[in-house]
C-alpha cells in the first residue's frame, strides 16, 4: 500500500508553526517539545500509513462530511482524505486539554438503549443546547 | 403493552427465538447467526441479543456521533474545520516538508 503525503491547510499550519516555535526555546519548551513530537508521529507516520483506519469519520452533520478526526492526548487532528490523489490534508490542529469520554458515555447510552429498547435522547439533547447556547 | 408486530417485519435483520431454542444452541451455532436475536417467551419478546462485532460497532458509530456533537458545539474547532475545508476548495494547502523548510530557514 503506498504511503500518503501530508498536506496542512492554513489552520493546521498556523498550529504547527506556533508549536514548533515554543518548542524552540523559551518558557515551557520542553512542555511545547513533547506536543511537537506527538505532531510529527502522527504526521509522520500514523496518517501517511493508513489515514482511514486510523482516525473515526464523524457522522450525522453535513458541515462535517467526509472529515476524520484524531486525537493523541490532548491534541486533535481534524483531516480530509484523497484517496484518488493519495493525499491527506489536515485541515486543522487543536489543542485542547479537554479529556473527552465518548467511550465511557457511548457505553452508558448503549446499555440504556438496550435495557430500554429505544435511543435515550437525553445526552443527546444535552449536546444539542450546548450547540444552540454556542 | 405487548408488542405483536413480529420483528423480522420491522427489521429484515432480525429474527426471533424462543428461549428453549436458544437454550439448545451450541456456542458454533451462536456464532453463524448473521442477525440480532429478539429472544421471546410465549410469543412475547424478553431480550435482544446482538453480535459482539455489531454491539462495537454500535458503539463506534455512537462515539462518532457524540464527538460529532462535541465539534458541532465548539465554535473553535468548528471554525478551524470551516477554514481549512475552505484551504482545500481553494488549493490553498502546504506539505508538511514546505513547512519544516520554511521554519528551518527563520
Amino acid at each position: 500500500m503506498s504511503d500518503y503525503k501530508v498536506r496542512l491547510a492554513a489552520p493546521a499550519a498556523r498550529m504547527y508553526e506556533q508549536i514548533s516555535a515554543l518548542a524552540a526555546g523559551g518558557k515551557g519548551s520542553q512542555v511545547n517539545a513533547a506536543l511537537l513530537s506527538l505532531l510529527d508521529k502522527v504526521i509522520d507516520e500514523v496518517l501517511p500509513s493508513n489515514p482511514t483506519m486510523a482516525g473515526s469519520k464523524f457522522f450525522g452533520a453535513l458541515e462535517l462530511e467526509g472529515v476524520y478526526w484524531i486525537s493523541e492526548g490532548t491534541i486533535h487532528f481534524f483531516y480530509e482524505i484523497n484517496a484518488k490523489a493519495t493525499t491527506v490534508v489536515i485541515l486543522s490542529i487543536l489543542n485542547s486539554p479537554i479529556r473527552r469520554d465518548h467511550s465511557q458515555r457511548a457505553d452508558i447510552i448503549c446499555t440504556e438503549m438496550l435495557m430500554s429498547g429505544s435511543l435515550p435522547t437525553s445526552q443527546l439533547k444535552l449536546a444539542a443546547r450546548r450547540a444552540v447556547a454556542n | 403493552m405487548p408488542i405483536s408486530i413480529p420483528n423480522s417485519y420491522v427489521n429484515p435483520n432480525v429474527r426471533t427465538v424462543g428461549v428453549s431454542k436458544l437454550r439448545a444452541m451450541n456456542a458454533s451455532q451462536l456464532r453463524g447467526i448473521n442477525k440480532t436475536l429478539v429472544i421471546q417467551e410465549n410469543d412475547q419478546p424478553l431480550a435482544v441479543l446482538v453480535k459482539y462485532e455489531e454491539y462495537m460497532a454500535m458503539q463506534q458509530q455512537l462515539m462518532a456521533m457524540l464527538e460529532t456533537q462535541d465539534v458541532l458545539s465548539d465554535k473553535k474547532a468548528m471554525e478551524g474545520i470551516l477554514a481549512g475545508k475552505a484551504d482545500v476548495r481553494d488549493g490553498n494547502t502546504r506539505s508538511i516538508e514546505e513547512i519544516r523548510d520554511s521554519l528551518r530557514k527563520k
